[in-house]
C-alpha cells in the first residue's frame, strides 16, 4: 500500500475534508490504427480511430462517477483505458499516487487486483466450462490472496452478500438467469477487495425489474465495502440513480461534467440538453411529451469535425466559431465543479428558443468560410 | 370491429424428452383500427411469441385459440398460400435487429422494390424468372415503378436523399437508417397492421426518439395500426394509445396508456412502474420486485406472479379472474374479485436480497392488503 492511503478521511467527517483522489487521468488518448498491415504502413496509411481524444477525469475515493454518451462516443474505450485493459496512446493515468499509464505485465498485477471491471454481458465474461464458484475463486489464486478452505469461505460469503445461495456455487453460467449471472459478475469483481470498480453498462442487458435489483445492490455494496465506482452507461436514468458526478462524452471528448443534480437540472452543453430531451418520460399524465431527437449521426472517429465536434448536429449552432475553434471546458457560473465545452454558454433561454439553426448546407458554407480565415 | 381480435391464445412448444413449454397461456389481444397498441413485458413473458403467432411464424409450435380473427376472418383457417399474401399485403413486420433482418448482399432499394412487386400496387411481373433475372443479372431498373415506389417509401419514413440511399447496402447505413428502411419495407404492401418487435431497443435514445415519432406519424397520417412490442415503459408512455401488460405467458392488465400510468391496478404493473429509474430522488433506493420470473415449466398454479407478489393470498392459486376496473381497463387479479378493497401494495425496497421470499414490509405508512381485510 502506498502512504497516501493512510491519511484517508473516514466516511463520517468526509463533509468538508476533500476526499482523496483515487484515479486521475490527464489528457488521456486512445487511438486505434485503422490498418495495421505492413503494406498499409509502407504506403503511409497512418489513419487512426480517435476513440478517446484527450480526456481529463478524476475519481475521488468513495464516489461514483458516471460516463454517458451515445454508442461510439468512446465511453467504453475510456473505461478500459483507465483500468489499463488498454494502454493509452498518450496522457497520464495516476492511480492512488502512482503513474500506471506505461505499466506492463508484472507491474500491472497489483493494480489489476485493485481496479476491477464488470462487463455488460456476464454470459460472455464468465467461462462457460467452469462453475461460477470456480470463476469467482480464480482471482484469489491468481493474486495469492487465499487458498483452500479460506478461499471457498470468502467466495461463499460474497455469494451470500449479493443474494445468491450456496447451492449456486456449483452452477454453470448457463444454468443461471441474467440477473443471477450479473450478481456473479459483481462477486468476481469484488472478491479481490478492489478500491475501484469500473462498470460497463452493468444493467443494459437486464429487464427493468432486475435492473432495479442490481442497481440497489451496487449502491449497497459501495457503502459496505467502501468502494469507488466508474460507471459507463448510455442510460441517463441509470446514471442519475447511482452517480455523484457525471461526465458527458461526445466523439471521444468530454463536453460537460459536473454534479449529477447540476447536469440534470442545469445542463449547459447543447448535446447534454439534446440527450436529456430524448429520454422517454413516464410521468404518465397520458399526454405525449414532445420528445426531441437529434438529427444526423455521431461523427466519424477517424476524421472528426473541426472545432466543436458537435457542430454538424448542434441545434444551437451559431456562427463560424463553432466549426472554427475548439471550445475548452469552462466553469459554469454558480455550480461548483460544473464545466461545459461550448462557445455559447451564457445565452439565455429566450435567446436559445428564438434561435433557428442553419441547415446542413448552410453549416458547410459557414465552416468553409471560417476555415479560409 | 377490432382489426385484430385474439381470444384465449395458447402457444406450446413441444420439447424432446422434457415437458412441453407453454410460452403463452391464455392471452387475449385486441388491436383497434388506427391505434398503436403496446405489448409490454419482461423477457420470457411471451410477448414476441404472441406477436409472431399473428404472422403464423412459429414453426413447430402448437397454436390454439378460441378466436384468432383479423378483419373478422380466422387467420388460422387460411391456407399457407393465402397467408403468404397476408404477410406483407395486410400485415407488415419490423424486427429488432435490422442487421440480421435485411439482406446484406442486396441494396436496400432492391429489397423494398421486391416487397412492392409482391405485395404492393404496381403493374410489374413478380414471377420467378423475372425476379431471378433482376436479382442476378439486371437489378431493378431505376425507372421501374417498383423502384420509384421504393424511393418514395424511403422518403416517407424520413430518409434524407432517398434516391441515393436506395442504392446502398445495409452495412453502409447507420442503425437508425436501417430501422427506417425496415419500416419502409413493411409499408411496401400498404398494410393495415404493422407488428414492430422492439423496433428501437438497439438504438441510442437520440435516434430512438426519431423512429418513435415516425411510427406515431404513420399511424396518424397513413391509417396504419401498430402492435408495438417492447420492454420499455417509457416507449409505451410516449407512443402507445393502449397497452397490454404480459407476465410469464399471461395478460396481467389491459388499459389505455393514460389509465395504465395513472391508475395501475395489478400489483405487477405497479411494481414495474416503480422499478423504472427516473429522475427526482437520486439517493433513494429503487423499488424492486423480489426474485425473477418463473420458468414456463415451473409456473405456479393460478396467478403466475403470486410467488413474487407482496399481496398474494390463498385465492391466488385459483385460475386467473377477469375484473373490469373501468371502461377499457381490465386486470386479472384476485384482489379485485375476492376483496372489497384491494388496498395498496407495499413494495419493499430491500426485498432484492431475499430473492423469492414474499415480503410484506410496510414503511410507507400505507395499510398492506392483508391488514385491510383483517381490520
Amino acid at each position: 500500500m502506498s502512504s497516501t492511503t493512510d491519511n484517508t478521511t473516514t466516511d463520517d467527517d468526509a463533509t468538508d475534508a476533500r476526499p482523496r483522489e483515487l484515479l486521475q487521468a490527464a489528457n488521456v488518448k486512445k487511438h486505434f490504427p485503422l490498418n495495421e498491415g505492413l503494406i498499409d504502413r509502407l504506403l503511409g496509411d497512418d489513419r487512426v480511430v480517435r476513440a478517446v481524444d484527450g480526456v481529463d477525469l478524476t475519481v475521488h475515493a468513495g464516489e461514483t462517477v458516471g460516463i454517458v454518451g451515445e454508442s461510439g462516443s468512446g465511453k467504453s474505450t475510456l473505461g478500459r483505458t483507465l483500468s489499463r485493459l488498454y494502454e493509452p496512446t498518450d496522457g497520464s493515468v495516476v492511480f492512488d499516487g502512482q503513474h500506471i499509464e506505461t505499466h506492463s505485465g508484472r507491474e500491472l498485477r497489483p493494480i489489476r487486483r485493485r481496479i476491477q471491471y464488470v462487463f455488460q454481458d456476464p454470459m460472455s465474461a464468465l467461462n462457460p466450462r467452469k462453475t461460477v464458484g470456480q470463476s469467482v475463486a480464480r482471482p484469489l489464486e491468481v493474486h495469492d490472496i487465499a487458498s483452500g478452505d479460506e478461499k471457498w469461505k470468502r467466495v461463499a460469503d460474497l455469494f451470500e452478500e449479493v443474494g445468491l445461495g450456496p447451492s449456486q456455487l456449483d452452477a454453470y453460467p448457463h444454468e443461471l438467469s441474467g440477473g443471477q449471472r450479473q450478481r456473479v459478475g459483481l462477486c468476481r469483481a469484488l472478491v479481490t477487495e478492489p478500491d475501484l470498480v469500473v462498470f460497463d453498462e452493468p444493467v443494459s442487458a437486464l429487464d427493468v425489474t432486475l435492473q432495479a435489483q442490481i442497481l440497489n445492490l451496487i449502491n449497497r455494496l459501495q457503502r459496505e465495502f467502501d468502494l469507488s465506482y466508474l460507471l459507463i452507461s448510455h442510460n441517463l436514468n441509470v446514471v442519475r440513480q447511482v452517480c455523484d458526478r457525471i461526465a458527458v462524452m461526445y466523439a471521444g471528448e468530454i463536453v460537460e461534467r459536473g454534479a449529477t443534480a447540476d447536469i440534470f437540472e442545469n445542463p449547459q452543453h447543447p448535446y447534454t440538453r439534446s440527450l436529456l430531451d430524448a429520454i422517454p418520460q413516464i410521468d404518465g399524465d397520458g399526454t405525449r411529451a414532445d420528445r426531441k431527437g437529434l438529427d444526423g449521426e455521431p461523427p466519424s472517429a477517424t476524421n472528426p469535425p473541426s472545432g466543436c465536434r458537435f457542430h454538424p448536429r448542434c441545434p444551437e449552432f451559431i456562427d463560424g466559431s463553432c466549426p472554427g475553434q475548439k471550445p475548452s471546458l469552462q466553469d459554469v457560473e454558480g455550480d461548483a465543479g460544473h464545466e461545459a465545452a461550448c462557445h455559447w454558454l451564457d445565452r439565455s433561454e429566450a435567446e436559445r428558443a428564438a434561435h433557428t439553426p442553419p441547415s446542413t448546407t448552410e453549416r458547410e458554407v459557414i465552416r468553409s468560410e471560417s476555415a479560409d480565415d | 370491429m377490432s382489426l385484430l381480435d385474439v381470444e384465449n391464445l395458447r402457444v406450446t412448444f413441444p420439447v424432446d424428452g422434457g415437458p412441453d413449454v407453454r410460452a403463452v397461456d391464455g392471452v387475449d389481444i385486441a388491436v383497434e383500427p388506427g391505434e398503436i397498441h403496446g405489448l409490454v413485458g419482461e423477457s420470457g413473458s411471451g410477448k414476441s411469441v404472441t406477436a409472431r403467432s399473428v404472422m403464423r411464424l412459429l414453426d413447430g409450435a402448437v397454436v390454439e385459440a378460441d378466436r384468432f380473427d383479423y378483419r373478422g376472418e380466422d387467420l388460422y383457417a387460411k391456407s399457407e398460400a393465402e397467408m403468404r399474401t397476408i404477410r406483407g399485403d395486410d400485415i407488415g413486420m419490423v424486427f429488432q435487429d435490422s442487421m440480421s433482418a435485411l439482406n446484406p448482399v442486396m441494396t436496400v432499394g432492391e429489397q423494398i422494390a421486391e416487397v412492392v412487386r409482391h405485395h404492393g400496387d404496381v403493374d410489374e411481373s413478380a414471377g420467378l424468372l423475372s425476379e431471378l433475372r433482376r436479382k442476378y443479372v439486371t437489378g431493378t431498373s431505376e425507372t421501374a415503378p417498383s423502384w420509384r415506389r421504393a424511393v418514395e417509401l424511403l422518403e416517407t419514413v424520413g430518409i434524407a436523399d432517398p434516391a441515393d440511399v436506395a442504392t446502398t447496402y445495409p452495412h453502409q447505413l447507420s442503425g437508425g437508417q436501417r430501422q427506417r428502411v425496415m419500416i419502409a419495407q413493411a409499408l411496401g404492401g400498404d398494410p393495415s397492421l404493422i407488428i414492430a418487435d422492439e423496433p428501437t431497443t438497439a438504438l441510442d435514445v437520440t435516434v430512438e426518439a426519431g423512429i418513435l415519432d415516425e411510427l406515431r406519424r404513420l399511424c396518424d397520417e397513413m391509417d396504419v395500426s401498430i402492435l408495438l412490442i417492447t420492454h420499455d415503459l417509457g416507449v409505451v408512455a410516449e407512443t402507445c394509445d393502449s397497452v397490454t401488460v404480459m407476465y410469464s405467458g399471461s395478460v396481467m392488465e389491459r388499459a389505455s396508456t393514460e389509465q395504465l400510468f395513472q391508475h395501475p391496478a395489478h400489483p405487477y404493473t405497479k411494481g414495474l412502474l416503480r422499478s423504472v429509474p427516473e429522475g427526482g430522488a437520486t439517493d433513494g433506493e429503487l423499488t424492486t420486485i423480489p426474485g425473477s420470473a418463473p420458468e414456463p415449466t415451473e409456473r405456479p398454479d393460478g396467478c403466475p406472479f403470486r410467488d413474487r407478489c407482496p399481496a398474494a393470498f390463498e385465492a391466488c392459486a385459483d385460475p386467473l379472474p377477469e375484473h373490469v376496473v373501468d371502461a377499457g381497463h381490465a386486470t386479472r387479479c384476485h384482489l379485485y374479485t375476492e376483496r372489497d378493497d384491494p388496498g395498496e401494495v407495499a413494495w419493499d425496497a430491500d426485498a432484492d436480497i431475499d430473492a423469492g421470499v414474499t415480503a410484506v414490509t410496510d414503511d410507507s405508512g400505507e395499510p398492506s392488503p392483508t391488514e385491510v381485510t383483517d381490520g
